[in-house]
């Protein structure tokens, strides 16, 4: 089902609009503040000159206005980089948070397809590259666009004149600012793609280190390496030309327009009207011209901010635009075994079915070994018995309910899976045991590393079942304990236990044996290969021989 | 560009400052004027001011405004040009010294004895050149504030000290007083920092854990447990950055409020002076843009020695990988036989692999080694290439064989991603033609195509006779080849073979194979059994040997199927 999706940027900023209003209004309220604020003290120091010059000295006032509105000013640019700050983060939590909620609802062969890697960097770096443009974008292009905006508004009011000047200069300087800011887009992405390659140098070096060393070919990998590093300074180059130029320049042409104007207001005077000025309004004009620029030099950076994380941007709306697991079947069919595969077809992929109307029944309480070469479909099947993938066709039945649409809460005490492969998770012993799943009692978590015979060592922790991860140094085999106990705290009814591929000496293996056998009391047991000899009352089947022998489409029902 | 320095000398990193004194040079000229000129600009808008109020009261005329407009202008264009070049000097020097540091540190990096390459050289060396991209950029903004703020500084104090320095005296208590909260805000920064960085980590691990167990969770039915876990990682990550954010860029107009108190008297005594006559709008003006920028300055200074001190810990990091370097080329020795002796040979000393080995190879000869799989012929290929040190001696002449004098070609072939005629010369230039011709790769390969990373562009077949090829051309007495006639067929391996007996008679030719149909072409044959060498030729091993006869016959037996 795909539900529609804003830009998940969008639904980020509202939400956090929502669950934090007050921070929401502030950060408005300052930057409306600070713009306002910021045009007031020139303004005053208008009145202070001008009244200075009339022989007016009562201005002590005024000045104490004017060292105030600065300082509210002061106080109000703290407020808005605080409340920017505070409203980016804030967006970003949202982000991520909705990224996160979309795991659970995605379909476990997205997981088969794309690295894990790739799937983090998606949460962690693609979030960081969007939300950087959010608060170092989009808000403060507002603030500087209306910022500047407040200026021009200012001079048009108090000078005709210097506002037509401003406005034939101001296009220019825009252009300058985006091109030479493009320019160094350019050069820096070039620099980039350079070091990239000179890393690609690092782990050859290290693969071919016995030749280099053997053949005193060091002068050789040398010259290779500085050939790539030249290659980048080259663009470096062209970054630090721009990155120098582009202030001097802006500085300079502030101080023509201020010059100009000031020969303008001088040479005409009979145009006064036009330029208005008084000498106070001088000084105020050219403190506005001094400002003017600011704005645009970080317009023109916040617009590359922008550019440069599109790329980020669709990614995470491709993230949130996957199509969802289709669980809505949720009802219960009345049925005569715990475990029904009815007529299942199914494969990773159209051209490689694993299995084609494959049948098999389970009842409460039967022990059942699969076996079969690689790639017959053991661990197939038991992804499907578990619900992580949907049959193309037929149907499976866990004590009459569709597997694929449980709830986490059946899930839990339906299934215990023992993996192919155990891993440690982040987290302290409780958590390597609970798996984070909520209301276990210690109890529980003590009794079952005592099922498995890892009650000894447990006892030899000094924290208990707070070790941390770190401090659990654990051997292979006592990781397959581990993982068997972890499979039954939440005492399920169906154990599942995958092929475990550590190799392991026969001491511990016995061990392990050991332990399954008590953990599959009482419990409907499917496992894979070579534990023959752990289970009595096994049934065997033999997904290779099934294919071979009887081919498909076979329909095999085994009854306790 | 040279490496700085090829003898052993300690590195200082006073030393990569100094080679770049030319550039200092520039930027102490350039830094000078402009952050001294800087000062200028408030006195040169305080008498724009003037100008215009005299003009507007008759007092002055328009060539009055004329004059000093094209002064003024000329004063910017000035102070901005050295502004640009100090820029631009500060920008490539920092350039300079990240390349000259980079390549010292591969430089020593690759010359470090291969025993200790064991360590993962290419994590270590990519880790150390961060540390170089960090101490430079360190330098670089030390330099730049070194000027922008100290010497500026400098120069509006002094500004304002010639205007009047009793109200300097004063009025300068206050941005002082403002460095001196931003200073004692550090240590609070650095914490917040810290604690930052710690969460950031902590949810980023628990993502990437999130989605690389998911299998687990999924099966255990508790994934959106663990998403609370995430999430609330989540919330205490964003309220660390949040508050560390902020301390580091939010507080800054904070500091200027302190500054503004300072106005009060400036005010005050300015008004004052004024009223006396002492003072005019110039002055005026000047004294109050001149403070104001010195109170800007102030509010952003605070990021000055944050730079020192990251730049010393990185540079501690790179002073450590940065070796003294015994550079000495081998002079290659002609060499007329080879003796081996080896008590015991391992790679663990409590796992012995081979005993009591005592081998002879002569000029002109090529000697088989085989054995089954795994019974050490890689680790006598490596001692007898000098690669791995071990008891006992191998002796060339009766003098020690040195490594430089054998020419080593690993198992697996080592390519670089160059040209052919690169991986074969390895910067030795000469003609290749022959050496290509030996190894009967003339026909298949051109020699200027690039084998690309790891010679993923030839076969293997190909990378091995590459490395071959490479072996030969280089001038070395000794050759150990091991295994090169992978994925080769018998056809070629004969040619190649007949080649090297016809050829190289010059070279002590060690190979070793597991291919054994052209072993009747050598000259000795050594086969590696429990532990120990038995030699022969082919055919009196063939007789005598038992565990030889039934290599061979396995041998025939593959390739028969």
């Amino acid at each position: 089902m795909n539900r529609k999706h804003r830009s998940v940027m969008i639904q980020g900023i509202l939400a956090s609009v929502r669950f934090h209003p007050f921070t929401s209004a502030c950060m408005i309220l300052s930057i409306i503040g600070c713009i306002v604020a910021g045009l007031i003290p020139p303004l005053l120091m208008e009145q202070i000159i001008n009244r200075i010059l009339d022989g007016n000295m009562d201005v002590m006032g005024l000045c104490i206005l004017w060292i105030c509105i600065s300082a509210v000013n002061c106080i109000l640019e703290v407020c808005r980089e605080g409340t920017i700050i505070i409203t980016g983060q804030n967006v970003l939590y949202q982000m991520r948070s909705a990224l996160l909620k979309k795991l659970k609802d995605l379909d476990t062969s997205y997981f088969d397809q794309h690295a894990a890697g790739e799937i983090s960097s998606i949460i962690i770096s693609d979030t960081d590259s969007a939300g950087t443009v959010f608060s170092g974008g989009i808000i403060s292009m507002v603030a500087d666009a209306c910022s500047l905006i407040g200026i021009l508004v200012v001079i048009y009011v108090k000078s005709r004149g210097l506002f037509l000047l401003v406005l034939f200069v101001l296009p220019f300087v825009a252009i300058y600012t985006r091109t030479v800011q493009k320019k160094m887009l350019e050069s820096q992405k070039e620099n980039r793609q350079a070091v990239s390659e000179s890393a690609a140098i690092l782990p050859e070096t290290g693969q071919t280190y016995e030749t280099v060393y053997a053949y005193q070919a060091q002068p050789y990998m040398e010259h290779r390496f500085d050939r790539t590093i030249e290659k980048g300074y080259a663009a470096l180059r062209h970054v630090s030309f721009y990155d120098a130029v582009y202030s001097p320049v802006i500085v300079t042409v502030s101080s023509i327009l201020t010059g100009v104007m000031m020969c303008l207001i001088a040479g005409f005077t009979g145009m006064s009207d036009l330029f208005g000025v008084s000498a106070g309004t001088g000084v105020a004009l050219m403190t506005y011209i001094t400002k003017i620029f600011d704005p645009i030099e970080s317009l023109g950076k916040e617009i590359q901010a922008i550019q440069e994380a599109q790329a980020a941007f669709s990614r995470l709306n491709d993230f949130m635009a996957l199509p969802e697991k289709n669980d809505s079947d949720t009802g219960v069919i009345p049925c005569t075994h715990q475990i029904e595969i009815r007529h299942v077809s199914f494969g990773y992929s159209a051209e490689h079915p694993v299995f084609q109307d494959f049948s098999l029944m389970v009842d409460a309480g039967a022990h059942i070994i699969v076996t079969g070469r690689t790639g017959s479909g053991k661990s197939t099947l038991f992804a499907l018995i578990q619900g992580l993938y949907e049959p193309q066709a037929g149907q499976i039945l866990i004590e009459g309910r569709n597997p694929y649409a449980l709830s986490e809460i059946q899930r839990r005490e339906l299934f215990g899976v023992v993996e192919q492969k155990t891993a440690l998770i982040e987290g302290n012993l409780r958590v390597q045991l609970t798996l984070h799943r909520p209301d276990i009692q210690d109890e529980t978590l003590i009794s079952a590393l005592y099922t498995v015979g890892l009650y000894d060592w447990y006892t030899g922790l000094s924290d208990g079942l707070d070790t941390g991860r770190d401090r659990l140094k654990l051997s292979d085999g006592q990781l397959q304990l581990l993982s068997i106990a972890r499979a039954i705290v939440c005492n399920p009814r169906i154990l599942l236990m995958d092929e475990m591929n550590a190799s392991i000496d026969a001491a511990t293996e016995q061990m392990v044996n050991h332990a399954l056998q008590k953990a599959a009391q009482g419990r409907t047991v499917i496992s894979i290969a070579h534990r023959r000899n752990v289970f009595h009352n096994e049934l065997v089947i033999d997904l290779q021989s099934i294919a071979q022998t009887h081919g498909f489409p076979y329909n095999l029902t085994e009854m306790r | 560009m040279e490496v700085m320095q090829k003898t052993h000398q300690k590195r200082k990193l006073m030393h990569y400052v100094q080679v770049e004194w030319k550039l200092v040079v520039l930027i102490t000229v350039t830094g000078l004027v402009y952050n001294i000129g800087i000062a200028l600009f408030p006195y040169f808008e305080g008498q724009l001011a003037q100008c215009l109020s005299d003009i507007l009261n008759q007092q002055a005329g328009e060539k009055d405004m004329y004059v000093l407009v094209m002064i003024y202008i000329s004063v910017v264009f000035i102070v901005q040009l050295a502004r640009f070049f100090k820029r631009l000097s500060v920008r490539y020097m920092a350039n300079h010294i990240n390349r000259r540091m980079k390549l010292d540190l591969y430089h020593s990096l690759i010359h470090t004895p291969v025993n200790l390459a064991d360590l993962n050289a290419g994590g270590l060396l990519s880790r150390t050149l961060k540390d170089v991209d960090d101490c430079v950029e360190g330098i670089r903004k030390v330099i730049t504030e070194i000027f922008d703020t100290g010497i500026a500084m400098l120069s509006y104090v002094v500004t304002l000290c010639l205007y009047d320095w009793k109200l300097t005296l004063v009025a300068g208590l206050f941005p002082p007083l403002a460095f001196f909260f931003a200073e004692r805000m550090k240590k609070t920064v650095t914490a917040l920092e810290v604690q930052a960085r710690k969460s950031r980590d902590h949810a980023n691990q628990l993502v990437v854990d999130r989605i690389s167990s998911f299998r687990s969770y999924r099966s255990a039915g508790c994934e959106s447990n663990m998403d609370e876990t995430v999430e609330k990682a989540f919330a205490h990550m964003n309220t660390t950055v949040s508050k560390a954010q902020f301390a580091v860029s939010g507080i800054g107009p904070f500091y200027r409020v302190i500054c503004l108190l300072g106005m009060i008297f400036v005010f005050l005594i300015g008004i004052r002076r004024i009223e006396s006559g002492l003072w005019n709008i110039a002055v005026m003006t000047a004294y109050i843009s001149c403070y104001t920028r010195v109170s800007l300055k102030t509010s952003k200074s605070a990021a000055l020695f944050n730079s020192m001190t990251r730049s010393s810990v990185c540079w501690k990091r790179i002073k450590e990988q940065m070796h003294e370097i015994q550079d000495e080329p081998h002079v290659p020795q002609d060499i007329s036989s080879v003796t081996c002796s080896i008590p015991v040979a391992y790679y663990d000393p409590s796992v012995p692999v081979l005993h009591d080995i005592h081998l002879h190879f002569e000029k002109g000869t090529i000697t088989g080694i085989t054995g089954r799989v795994a019974c050490g012929k890689t680790l006598l290929a490596q001692i007898l290439s000098g690669i791995r040190e071990m008891q006992g001696c191998v002796m060339a002449d009766g003098c020690p064989l040195s490594m430089y004098d054998v020419a080593y070609c690993t198992n697996r072939p080592q390519i670089f991603n160059d040209t052919i005629y690169h991986n074969i010369t390895l910067g030795k230039d000469g003609d290749i033609h022959e050496v290509l011709q030996d190894v009967c790769l003339d026909h298949e390969t051109d020699p200027d195509q690039s084998a690309k990373e790891a010679g993923c562009h030839l076969s293997i077949g190909q990378q091995a006779r590459t490395a071959l090829a490479r072996a030969l051309y280089s001038d070395r007495s000794v050759l150990v080849l091991d295994d090169p006639f992978a994925s080769v067929d018998t056809k070629t391996e004969q040619q190649i073979l007949m080649t090297l007996k016809n050829r190289y008679r010059d070279r002590v030719i060690i190979l070793f194979s597991h291919r054994l149909d052209c072993f009747d072409l050598m000259d000795q044959v050594i086969c590696i059994q429990n532990g120990t060498c038995v030699c022969g030729s082919h055919a009196s091993l063939l007789e005598e040997n038992a565990e030889y006869r039934t290599l061979v016959q396995l041998q025939c037996e593959r390739t028969e199927v």
